[in-house]
């Protein structure tokens, strides 16, 4: 009887120590995506630079009364549709960026990935 | 000689009294009906791509002003009125359009984007100093002034280009 109540306590201390292990060797808490607006109004994009992480999103709407795109800039690795006034574009951002409006040339902006 | 010509839309704006809001209206729709004239003469005479790609700018932006400018002169009631600034305006826009039509090749490019950069600083000068402080109607106000912004980011382009036209 005392055997095997020993028994038990040595079970539950094992199992008690193999989920201290696990917890504690198991993945980083994983982080989650954000999400970012970048308005475009008054010919500008609003806020013109932009921390983010890499796999947040960002989300540009134009409340502009002109049409305008968003357009990388060096090499135009990617580039919106063009967006009428009230129209977004979403896009998940892997690196960082310096883009513009093709159409506006002097309307520029910039995505950092930390 | 263009840039003289642009500059004239503020002089004559500036020496008449003050622009009744279906005067304003008229003088709005007319300034960005003219730069949308200069863009068609720019899409007829060059075959340099930054000056099309920059016609093709003006002429969607400025139409888009109109558009706008129009609807809300629609809702408002108002009945665009012509006026001596709009007559001077137009009168000044044959001319520029005449001497544009006579040059050609890089001459023609120079010519235009020239008179693009002389023709915003104008029409900036006359929309911020006498347009918006004659006009009554706050909805018409606040139309011309989220032009302004506008105005100065196509100067910047056309200054931006005018570097490779010296």
């Amino acid at each position: 009887m005392e055997n095997r109540f020993a028994q038990t306590v040595h079970v539950f201390a094992v199992s008690v120590f193999v989920f201290v292990l696990i917890s504690c060797s198991g993945p980083k808490e994983k982080i989650i995506p954000k999400s970012y607006t970048v308005e475009i109004k008054a010919m500008q994009f609003q806020p013109a630079e932009l921390s983010l992480q890499k796999g947040d999103t960002v989300r540009f709407v134009n409340q502009d009364m002109l049409v305008h795109n968003v357009t990388e800039e060096k090499t135009k690795a990617w580039s919106s549709q063009s967006l009428a006034t009230g129209d977004s574009y979403k896009m998940v951002v892997n690196e960082s960026s310096d883009y513009y409006c093709s159409l506006h040339p002097v309307m520029k902006g910039k995505l950092v990935v930390k | 000689m263009l840039s003289m010509l642009a500059f004239s839309v503020f002089a004559i704006a500036q020496d008449k009294p003050k622009l009744s809001d279906p005067e304003v209206a008229f003088v709005a729709v007319t300034a960005n009906q003219i730069d949308i004239d200069f863009a068609g003469v720019a899409k007829q005479k060059s075959k340099d791509a930054n000056v099309i790609e920059f016609a093709n700018t003006m002429e969607r932006d400025h139409k888009a002003v109109i558009d706008q400018a129009v609807a809300l002169a629609k809702k408002l009631g108002v009945t665009p009125q012509n006026n001596a600034v709009s007559k001077g305006m137009l009168a000044d826009a044959e001319k520029t359009k005449k001497s544009l039509r006579a040059k050609s090749g890089k001459a023609f490019n120079k010519a235009y984007i020239d008179n693009e950069v002389a023709y915003h600083k104008a029409v900036i000068a006359a929309v911020e100093n006498v347009l918006i402080p004659d006009t009554d109607n706050s909805e018409l106000k606040q139309l011309l002034q989220n032009v302004v912004p506008a105005l100065k980011a196509h100067l910047m382009h056309a200054e931006m280009l005018q570097k490779n036209y010296k």
